[in-house]
C-alpha cells in the first residue's frame, strides 16, 4: 500500500510543502512509499510533485490531505476509493479577515474540516493544539505528528555570504519571520521596535516574509514601517539568506496571535538566536519551555526584556542551551515515532520481513539501468557483481526500462524479463529527464544553501523516477534477504535505500560532485546496513561529507582480463604507431574538452605525438588532428586496444573507482590520469604505473615520461592490478550479506 | 504579564524589567487580545448558505489588488468596467444565474434530506446498539 499526500498549492519554502516533504522522508524511513500531488506547484518542482489528476489509488492505499485553507482537494479526498486522512496545519482565524477576499476561503476551509471528519480514518494534527481542533470538529482517530526542522541546515556554514555582508552590523537587531498578514500582528512588532529604539537608538527590525498587499491594513502598515527608523522588510528570501537573517539577529520575536505550530520558532532555535514569542495557540507547546513566552503585549516591558535577552551573555547562553534541548526533543526521530503510531492505528505497518536464513539468500540488485548494450561505470559494476555472485545468491535485478542515461526514456518493456538467465524486473519512468530543465535548475541551486524541498526537487528532476520500484520495495521488500543498490546520486537508489535500509548494502560510487553537498543524501549514506566503497579516496570523501555514515569497507571490483591482442585492434582500426586510448562515454562531463585542449597543444609541440583514440558512445562533435573517434567498440576490441596502447587516458575528474585505469593496469598498460581526481591520483600513487596531468604542459610531460619508461611502468601496472582479484570482492559481498540475518 | 520558560528566572527577569521601566517613569497596560477558539462550521448548512450568498454571478467580488503605486489603477479600471459593462455582464451570465439557483435548490434539498436521515440513523443506533458495559472497579467483588 502507498501513502500519498495532497498539497493544495506546493510552494517551495512554505511550511505546508516542507511538511509534506518531511512527512515523505519519515514515511520512507518507516518503509512506506507515496507520491506528492497538488493543484499547482512552483516552477522546478514539476518532477517532485505531480498534478492531482495523475493520482491513481488502490483500495488499501492511504491518501493524506494537508489542510490549511479551503481547497477543492477536500471534495476530491471525500470520493477517493481508498483510506483517507487529514494532516491539519490549522486555519488562520476568521476574525482577522472579515470582509476580505480571504474570508470565503477560510470559512470554506473550516466547513471542509468538519465535513471530512466522518469520511477519514485518520486525523493528524501537527501540534496537540491542532489535534484538539480536529477532535472538536468530530475526528475520532487523532494523532499528533509535530513538524520539525533539520538543525544542520541553519548552521553558520549555511548563510548566504551576500546577505550576511549586507546585514553586518553591531546594532541590536530584532528578527521576525512571517508573512505580513493581519493575524501575524506586524503592528505589534513595530510597536515593540519603537520601544526598543528608546533603549537602543541604533536598533534594527528585520522582517522576512511576503507582504500581502491585498489587505488595506497591511498596505498602511508597510507605509508606517517605511517611516520607522531601522525597519527593513526583506520580503521573501532564499534559504541561505534566511539563515543569514536569523544569524544576524540579537533576538527572534513573534507577535503572531495564531500559530498552528510555528516553524520559525524552531528555525530560530536552530540558528542559535534566543526566541521571544507571544504565547498564542500552539506557540507554548512548540516552545515547550524553551525561549521566552509571554502572555501580554506590554511593549515597553518586552523591549526591556528583549534587550536584556540579547545582551546579557549568561541569560542568552542559558536560553540557547534550553532551545537546543528543545530542538533535540522535537527532532525527526520523535516525529517518526508519532507517525508510526498514527499509521499503525489504521493498520499500516512495515511489511513483515522474511525470517528464514537460507543458504542462498534472495537478493535484489537496485541499479538505474541494466542489460546488454547499457554502458556506464556503475552499471558495468552492477553487471559484474551480478555475474560473480549469481553462483551464491538468488538474484533479481530491479531497474528501469531505460537504455539512455540522459533521458531515462523507457526503451525496454516494463515487467519481468531475463538477462543472461538472471531475472530482471523493470519499472517504467513516468517522466523522462529534461536535461535543459535539469541544467537550469542545477545552475540555480548548486553552491547555494538549500532547504530539503529544493534539494528533493532537483533529485526528482535528476531521476530516474521509478514509483513502481518504490511500491515494490514497500510492499514486497520483506520477501528479500538483502539488497545491493548502486549509485547514491539517482533517486532510483536514494529513495529506495531508506525503504529497506535494514537489509541494504549501498555501493555509492561517490565522487566530488555538487549534489553531494545536499543534506537530503545523508539518509542514503547513514541508513543502509553498510557501504561498500571502491577506493580509500572515496571513503575519505564520504567521511568528510557524512561523518555519521553507515559502517563502510573498501571493496572495489576485481579485474579479470581476457587474452588480448594489440595487432587485432590495429588491424580492425587501421591505427599504426603509438596511440593513447580513452574508453568510455565521449561527453563533456567526462573531461574530454580539457583532454582535447591538452592534446592539441602536445600535437603542436611534438611532431611525432601519439594519436589520441576515443572509444565509446559519443555525444560530442570532435574534429581535431590526430584524434580518432571510434564510437562504441566490442568488449574484446576494448581489451585489444588497451593492450596495445602507449597509455590509457582517464580525463574525468569525477571518478569513484576508475575501472578503465584498473583494466589498463591489468594488461600492463600505464595510465595518464586527471590530477583533479583524488581516486585516479590515488591509483597512480599506489601503483607507480603512470602519471597525472593538470594542463597542457603536464600532459606533454606525462606522455614523454610514459614513452621513456613504458616497460618499467608496465611491470608496475601488472603488479598493482594483481591485488584486484575477484575472490576477495566476492567474499566481501557474501560476508556482508550473511550479516543481514544478525541485528545491527 | 506572565513569562513562560524553563531556562529563565521569570520572576526576577520581570522584576528587573519593571524596575528599569519605573526608573524611566513608564507605566503600561496590556493590550487586549481576542483569542477565542474558532467555531466549528457544520459543512452542509455552511455550504448551502454560501451557495445562496454567491449564487448570482453577475455580482462582482470586492475589488482589490496586491499591486502598489500605479498598480492601484487596476482597481479603478475594474470599477469602471463594472459600471459601464454591467448590462452585458447580466446578459452573458443570465443562464448561469438560473443554473446556479437550481444548484442552490437542489443542494438545499439534498442537504436537508441528509441531515434528516443522519438524525434518524443516530436515533436508531442509539436504540438498537447495546450500551457499553461499565467495568467493575478492582476493589470490588
Amino acid at each position: 500500500m502507498a501513502v500519498h499526500q495532497l498539497v493544495p498549492h506546493f510552494r517551495i519554502g512554505d511550511a505546508t510543502a516542507q511538511a509534506a516533504i518531511h512527512l515523505r522522508m519519515l514515511l520512507r524511513r518507516l518503509g512506506h512509499w507515496g507520491g506528492l500531488f497538488s493543484v499547482s506547484q512552483d516552477a522546478g518542482a514539476e518532477a517532485l510533485v505531480e498534478p492531482v489528476g495523475a493520482l491513481r489509488v488502490r483500495p488499501d492505499d492511504l491518501v493524506l490531505l494537508h489542510h490549511a485553507i479551503g481547497s477543492r482537494l477536500a471534495a476530491k479526498l471525500l470520493h477517493l476509493p481508498c483510506r483517507r486522512g487529514v494532516v491539519f496545519h490549522n486555519l488562520s482565524p476568521l476574525r482577522f479577515y472579515r470582509g476580505t477576499s480571504l474570508e470565503p476561503l477560510l470559512s470554506a476551509g473550516r466547513a471542509q474540516l468538519s465535513g471530512m471528519a466522518h469520511h477519514v480514518s485518520l486525523g493528524i494534527g501537527v501540534s496537540d493544539f491542532n489535534s484538539g481542533e480536529l477532535r472538536r470538529a468530530g475526528y475520532e482517530n487523532v494523532h499528533t505528528v509535530p513538524l520539525f526542522v533539520e538543525p544542520e541546515r541553519f548552521g553558520p556554514d549555511r548563510v548566504d555570504a551576500g546577505m550576511t555582508a549586507r546585514l553586518a552590523s553591531n546594532a541590536f537587531t530584532l528578527v521576525s519571520v512571517s508573512r505580513v498578514v493581519p493575524h501575524k500582528r506586524f503592528e505589534d512588532l513595530l510597536a515593540l521596535h519603537r520601544e526598543v529604539l528608546r533603549l537602543r537608538p541604533d536598533a534594527r527590525l528585520l522582517v522576512v516574509g511576503g507582504v500581502d498587499r491585498l489587505f488595506p491594513a497591511v498596505r498602511a502598515l508597510e507605509e508606517k514601517a517605511a517611516r520607522t527608523p531601522g525597519v527593513t522588510l526583506l520580503g521573501r528570501v532564499n534559504h541561505g539568506e534566511l539563515v543569514s537573517v536569523y544569524r544576524s539577529g540579537s533576538v527572534f520575536v513573534s507577535m503572531s496571535e495564531h500559530e498552528g505550530f510555528g516553524v520559525p520558532l524552531l528555525e530560530a532555535m536552530a540558528a542559535d538566536v534566543p526566541v521571544m514569542a507571544y504565547a498564542a495557540a500552539a506557540v507554548p507547546e512548540t516552545l515547550g519551555g524553551a525561549g521566552i513566552g509571554f502572555d501580554e503585549k506590554r511593549f515597553a516591558l518586552l523591549a526591556e526584556l528583549a534587550v536584556r535577552l540579547g545582551t546579557d551573555a549568561r541569560l542568552r547562553s542559558r536560553v540557547l542551551a534550553g532551545q537546543r534541548r528543545r530542538l533535540e526533543a522535537l527532532g525527526a526521530d520523535h516525529s517518526e515515532r508519532q507517525l508510526s503510531a498514527a499509521l499503525a492505528s489504521v493498520g499500516l505497518r512495515r511489511p513483515a520481513r522474511r525470517l528464514a536464513r537460507p543458504r542462498r539468500p534472495r537478493v535484489g540488485i537496485v541499479v538505474q539501468r541494466y542489460g546488454p548494450g547499457v554502458t556506464g561505470g556503475a552499471e558495468a559494476h552492477a553487471a559484474q557483481i551480478v555475474a560473480r555472485l549469481r553462483r551464491h545468491w538468488d538474484i533479481r535485478v530491479l531497474t528501469s526500462c531505460a537504455m539512455d542515461h540522459l533521458t531515462w526514456a523507457n526503451a525496454l518493456p516494463p515487467g519481468e524479463s531475463e538477462v543472461d538467465g538472471v531475472p530482471v524486473l523493470r519499472f517504467a519512468n513516468p517522466r523522462p529527464r529534461a536535461m535543459l530543465e535539469l541544467n537550469v535548475l542545477s545552475r540555480r541551486l548548486f553552491g547555494r544553501s538549500l532547504d530539503r524541498a529544493e534539494e528533493e526537487a532537483w533529485m526528482a528532476l535528476q531521476g530516474p523516477l521509478l514509483p513502481g520500484l518504490w511500491r515494490h520495495l514497500a510492499e514486497h521488500g520483506g520477501e528479500y534477504d538483502g539488497f545491493v543498490a548502486f549509485t547514491y546520486l539517482y533517486v532510483s537508489t536514494a529513495w529506495s535505500v531508506p525503504l529497506v535500509a535494514d537489509r541494504m548494502l549501498l555501493v555509492p560510487t561517490a565522487h566530488e560532485d555538487e549534489a553531494l553537498a545536499f543534506d537530503a543524501y545523508a539518509e542514503v549514506f547513514e541508513r543502509p546496513r553498510a557501504l561498500l566503497v571502491n577506493t580509500p579516496e572515496e571513503l575519505e570523501l564520504i567521511d568528510r561529507r557524512f561523518p555519521r555514515h553507515a559502517r563502510a569497507r573498501v571493496v572495489g571490483v576485481g579485474v579479470d582480463p581476457p587474452s588480448a591482442r594489440a595487432e587485432r585492434f590495429r588491424a580492425q582500426t587501421g591505427i599504426s604507431g603509438d596511440y593513447l586510448l580513452y574508453v568510455g562515454r565521449v561527453e563533456r562531463g567526462k573531461g574530454l574538452p580539457d583532454l582535447l585542449g591538452a592534446y592539441g597543444r602536445l600535437r603542436a609541440a611534438v611532431a611525432d605525438a601519439p594519436a589520441l583514440v576515443l572509444a565509446g558512445e559519443t555525444s560530442m562533435d570532435i574534429q581535431a588532428e590526430g584524434v580518432r573517434v571510434l564510437g562504441r567498440v566490442s568488449e574484446q576490441a576494448k581489451w585489444d586496444g588497451l593492450a596495445g596502447a602507449l597509455a590509457a587516458v582517464v580525463p574525468s575528474a569525477k571518478e569513484s573507482l576508475s575501472l578503465l585505469a584498473l583494466e589498463a593496469f591489468s594488461v600492463g598498460t600505464p595510465v595518464l590520469g586527471n590530477a583533479a581526481s583524488p581516486v585516479v591520483r590515488g591509483h597512480l600513487e599506489r601503483s607507480r604505473a603512470g602519471a597525472s596531468f593538470a594542463d597542457g604542459p603536464s600532459f606533454a610531460e606525462a606522455v614523454a615520461r610514459v614513452r621513456r619508461e613504458r616497460p618499467a611502468l608496465s611491470r608496475a601496472a601488472k603488479r598493482y592490478a594483481a591485488s584486484y582479484g575477484w575472490p576477495r570482492v566476492v567474499d566481501a559481498y557474501r560476508e556482508e550479506m550473511a550479516r543481514m540475518g544478525k541485528r545491527r | 504579564m506572565k513569562l513562560l520558560g524553563r531556562d529563565i528566572d521569570a520572576r526576577s527577569l520581570l522584576h528587573a524589567a519593571r524596575e528599569r521601566l519605573e526608573a524611566r517613569g513608564i507605566r503600561e497596560d496590556a493590550l487586549a487580545v481576542e483569542d477565542d477558539p474558532e467555531p466549528v462550521l457544520e459543512p452542509l448548512s455552511f455550504l448551502v448558505q454560501s451557495l445562496e450568498e454567491n449564487e448570482d454571478p453577475t455580482v462582482g467580488l470586492p475589488i482589490a489588488t496586491h499591486r502598489t503605486g500605479l498598480g492601484q489603477s487596476v482597481v479603478a479600471a475594474k470599477w469602471l468596467f463594472r459600471r459601464t459593462c454591467q448590462l452585458f455582464i447580466n446578459e452573458a451570465l443570465g443562464r448561469q444565474r438560473l443554473f446556479n439557483s437550481q444548484v442552490r435548490d437542489l443542494s438545499a434539498q439534498l442537504a436537508a434530506e441528509v441531515i434528516r436521515l443522519q438524525a434518524r440513523v443516530d436515533a436508531l443506533e442509539t436504540k438498537l446498539l447495546p450500551r457499553p458495559r461499565r467495568r467493575r472497579g478492582k476493589g470490588r467483588g
